[in-house]
């Protein structure tokens, strides 16, 4: 409880607690000294040397500037309190100040103090950094201003040189509505937590005290403010127990601090009135446990979610393999691939998730990662954009209905015409299976015209060489018999959807009549069926004599003359 | 030469009384406020009732100091997390409400006085009375036991504990 010995320096001005600090590296400013003799005391801060500014008096001052309020740095908290201007036109400072220790420290702990020992568990930093409060330093270069939001830069750490002396804090005129809470074990501690709300600019401002290693805004909890046009924000202050004003802002959830940070909270209507169930002593330790099993339950969930998600969609692809045509069939095929796609999509929200519950673990804010977001969106938009468009194409594709899973189709597509059968269907690609066994992968923006073979019926069309001496009416006897023996046997019966009719001569040349057989089949047997015919055809021609085309002659000239 | 003298009562006196506690519990913090704090104690014959009243304060505080805030806490290490006061949270006059206090008189039958102990009869009282305060502010929500001390923390995971067991 003794502290190590310093030197000790008394300046009589600004300036010269300037040449003071000057001479010294580790000298301290000493003003009200409550919050830094504590620490002297406990050997967590080590001055070489204090500069005692506490008798410069004409840095004790509350008075209005224009639209602007000015405080000097060393008004004591008991004056800031009893200031009937700031009473007047920015009530939230003079009531904090009220609120700070007790009434020893008020007499003694100075705003200036507070503000420049950068504890964010002190009430006036949140309060003045909800106000968008600016702060005058004075080093051996001159004077300079910095905003309350560039100003606290870490857990006792402010954006003062070590050669800086803070004059003056400088505050709007606030008085349209404010509420300060701060959440304590006894009257005299520090807050657990506590939350200011002050009116200003059509929205609200709120400022977090011992939420993190700074005071801190709470920028959601303001943009919901601001969304729900003109919340109302009571007069003075609300005492625990009382209810929540009219409209208001809840608070779900606060983000997880390191340090000594609330974790678990609560909330209550009303604006700015984040109470915390929060126990100052034990929370501290453990946090990242906590961030590490909630990262881990994530990565779980996900990866569960795409191990079934997985399963469920390989089944329904196994199953798709044997189904045929009927309307059950199609019914599967559709089912297995919108399956495979909303599948899809689960598991990329699943990871999508993971990835937001670590970088919410760590603090970031998703609301300026967001916008960050928007801005690379445009420059990367450009690389993007086939991305965009392959998606939007796939959910046309399945909308649509162009085509499912096990359809035989053309996809024409920028790099030529890809035929075969489809194998998967993503929201990005389509995987189809030519016949040869290729793989190829379409981008679903890539895709112009789909010719899809499997869709409600197809044609099986045999063109038949008859030479063309031959009877074209007898030729057509001879094939319609065929046809009515062939329609009530298999594979014919099964596949075909009407009886096959010769249609009559579809070109005659000098050695060559075509007459034109077609059937109307099941869409994905017409190849069968085509073969099948041939064969068929082919077979009872021969069998009755009919003529067909004399085989070309070869090209004289081509052999040597007898 | 020598000389013993024994003075043996003929056995103790049996002070009593009964304490009653009116808590307001903030189920959204686990905050609790002690509203209204009645003690009447008996203690026998009063000769200086300002010393009386002053043990029945002091000792009521040391109660509620032990039901609400007063705890050592271990880390995993075994160090004590709660070594100054600033966190072993001793309250202050501004945590101990105003006390209602009465008494009966009934005199001692073992000693000539007609006197009885009040020393500890508000530190042995209080940390009951305000423990089940709590608890029957919380009943509703199926809450039916509460540690020492009941700290906002403790309180409001009572309450979620029971919210989670409810629903």
């Amino acid at each position: 409880m003794i502290p190590a010995p310093f030197e000790y320096a008394r300046a009589g001005s600004v300036e010269e607690a300037i040449s003071l600090l000057g001479s010294d590296a580790d000298a301290k400013i000493l003003a009200g000294g409550h919050s830094l003799l504590p620490a002297m005391r406990l050997r967590v801060a080590r001055p070489s040397m204090l500069v005692d500014i506490g008798r410069i008096a004409d840095l004790s001052y509350v008075r209005e500037d224009g639209d602007r309020l000015a405080i000097g740095a060393l008004t004591r908290h008991h004056d800031v309190a009893n200031a009937e201007a700031l009473q007047q036109l920015c009530p939230i400072v003079a009531h904090a100040a009220g609120q700070i220790g007790d009434p020893q420290v008020r007499h003694m702990g100075t705003i200036g103090g507070s503000v420049a020992h950068g504890d964010p568990a002190g009430d006036l930093p949140a309060v003045l950094l909800a106000l968008d409060a600016e702060f005058v330093a004075q080093g051996p270069n001159g004077t300079r201003t910095v905003a309350a939001t560039d100003f606290f830069t870490s857990l006792f750490e402010t954006a003062l040189a070590p050669d800086e002396v803070l004059t003056e804090i400088r505050i709007p005129k606030a008085n349209a509505g404010w509420s300060f809470m701060k959440f304590q074990r006894r009257a005299q501690d520090w807050a657990v937590v506590g939350v200011s709300a002050v009116r200003a600019n059509g929205g609200v401002h709120v400022g977090l005290t011992n939420m993190g290693l700074t005071p801190l805004r709470a920028a959601g909890v303001e943009e919901a403010s601001r969304r729900r046009r003109g919340p109302r924000v009571r007069r003075g202050t609300r005492r625990r127990g009382d209810r929540a004003p009219g409209r208001c802002v809840r608070v779900r959830r606060v983000p997880p601090s390191a340090g000594e940070g609330a974790r678990s909270a609560s909330a209550r209507g009303g604006l700015g009135i984040a109470l915390l169930a929060q126990d100052p002593i034990r929370y501290s330790r453990d946090w990242w446990i906590e961030f590490a099993v909630a990262i881990a339950i994530s990565i779980a969930i996900a990866t569960a979610v795409s191990l079934i998600v997985g399963r469920y969609v390989r089944r329904y692809r196994r199953r798709t393999k044997e189904t045929g045509d009927d309307v059950e069939g199609r019914r599967r095929r559709r089912l297995t691939t919108v399956v495979g796609l909303a599948g899809g999509i689960v598991v990329v929200i699943a990871w999508l998730m993971v990835g937001l519950t670590i970088l919410r673990g760590f603090n970031v804010s998703l609301g300026p990662l967001v916008v960050s977001a928007g801005i690379a969106g445009v420059a990367l938009g450009f690389g993007a954009q086939t991305l965009v468009r392959d998606t939007i194409s796939g959910l046309f594709i399945v909308l649509e209905r162009q085509y499912d899973i096990g359809d035989v189709v053309d996809l024409e597509s920028d790099g030529g015409v890809v035929s075969g059968t489809v194998e998967a269907l993503s929201l990005r690609i389509t995987s189809v299976r030519q016949f040869d066994g290729t793989l190829s992968f379409v981008p679903n923006g890539a895709v112009h015209v789909v010719r899809n073979k499997t869709r409600g019926w197809g044609r099986a069309i045999v063109d038949v060489r008859v030479a063309v001496a031959e009877d074209a009416g007898r030729v057509r006897v001879v094939l319609e018999e065929l046809l009515e023996q062939l329609s009530s046997e298999e594979p014919f019966e099964s596949a075909l959807r009407k009886n096959p009719e010769v249609l009559g001569v579809v070109q005659v040349t000098d050695a060559a009549q075509v007459i034109r057989v077609a059937a109307e089949t099941e869409p994905s047997r017409r190849w069968e069926i085509e073969r099948e015919l041939r064969e068929r055809i082919t077979a009872r021609i021969a069998e009755r004599g009919i003529r067909v085309p004399p085989v070309p002659m070869p090209q004289r000239g081509s052999e040597p003359d007898a | 030469m020598e000389g013993t003298a024994v003075y043996d009562p003929p056995n103790f006196t049996w002070p009593a009384g009964t304490h009653v506690c009116v808590v307001e519990v903030d189920t959204e913090t686990g905050q609790t406020d002690v509203l209204r704090y009645v003690a009447v104690d008996d203690c026998g014959v009063v000769i200086n009732p300002m010393i009386v009243d002053g043990q029945v304060q002091g000792g009521v505080a040391q109660g509620i100091a032990e039901a609400l805030y007063e705890e050592a806490v271990y880390d995993e290490s075994g160090n004590l997390m709660t070594s100054s006061m600033t966190q072993y949270l001793i309250p202050s006059a501004m945590e101990i409400p105003d006390m209602i206090l009465d008494r009966t008189e009934t005199p001692s039958t073992t000693n000539a006085l007609g006197v009885k102990g009040i020393a500890e009869a508000g530190t042995i009282a209080s940390p009951p009375a305000v423990i089940n305060a709590v608890v029957d502010a919380l009943s509703h929500l199926g809450v039916t036991e509460m540690g020492k001390p009941a700290s906002p923390e403790r309180v409001w995971r009572a309450i979620q504990e029971a919210k989670g067991a409810a629903s």
